[in-house]
């Protein structure tokens, strides 16, 4: 199944990219999708170590699972206001 | 009113929103573009957001204050896009029956969006450079 993770701000500039999409054999967890990520992307290590991700809007937590129907978005640190 | 805009706030409408006769207060905060930030000179911010997570927070965040004050009336408008110095990227109105009850309101509103929100600041600086603002728990200004 594929899971596309949109990507805001400074992870958006460093993957010169608004999302990106992965493949899993089967409905990932995020930490599977955080782990996929870095492999993919090694310039977001850094950045992803203070990310928290979203699924459906709302915050996750490492250990959710993520089936092909929930969007998932990558959130540095919040700076709106 | 629960909006996110890409143009000028129109604050005067942010205000009307929570105009009502049961209210003795109203609080207005605007977050405005700084021009100086520890001697570092800015032009301009660009902002962006998760649309749909960003507005399904901020309508959370009413819910959240209403069931903590009294509210009347809640507002959060916040702008996208470039915001030069000087003008307004966020507006909280919160009208209550009394005035404490409002300036915590909006106080607790103004710092619970930026913590929990997905905006993001980019700080277009007078000598050319750009940043993107992420704040962590050691960031100097809050």
């Amino acid at each position: 199944m594929k899971i596309r993770v949109m990507l805001f701000a400074v992870a958006k500039q460093i993957a010169g990219a608004p999302e990106i999409e992965l493949e899993f054999a089967a409905g990932p967890t995020v930490a599977e999708v955080r782990k996929a990520l870095i492999q993919l992307c090694p310039d977001l290590a850094d950045v992803m170590a203070c990310c928290m991700f979203a699924v459906n809007n709302e915050y996750a937590s490492m250990d959710q699972v993520i089936s092909d129907d929930c969007e998932v978005g990558l959130i540095p640190p919040v700076s709106g206001g | 009113m629960f909006e996110i805009v890409d143009q000028p706030i129109d604050v005067p409408s942010v205000l009307r929103s929570v105009a009502a006769h049961s209210t003795g207060a109203t609080v207005l905060f605007l977050g405005t573009t700084r021009q100086f930030t520890y001697g570092k000179e800015t032009i301009q911010l660009e902002y962006e957001c998760y649309h749909a997570m960003a507005l399904q927070k901020m309508q959370a965040l009413g819910q959240r204050a209403l069931e903590k004050w009294p509210i009347e009336g809640c507002a959060i408008v916040h702008r996208i896009g470039l915001v030069p110095v000087g003008e307004t990227s966020v507006a909280i109105a919160v009208s209550t029956p009394h005035r404490v009850a409002a300036f915590e309101a909006a106080e607790w509103i103004i710092d619970t969006l930026k913590r929990e929100v997905p905006f993001w600041k980019k700080e277009m600086y007078a000598d050319g450079q750009q940043e993107w603002i992420h704040p962590t728990d050691n960031s100097p200004t809050p």
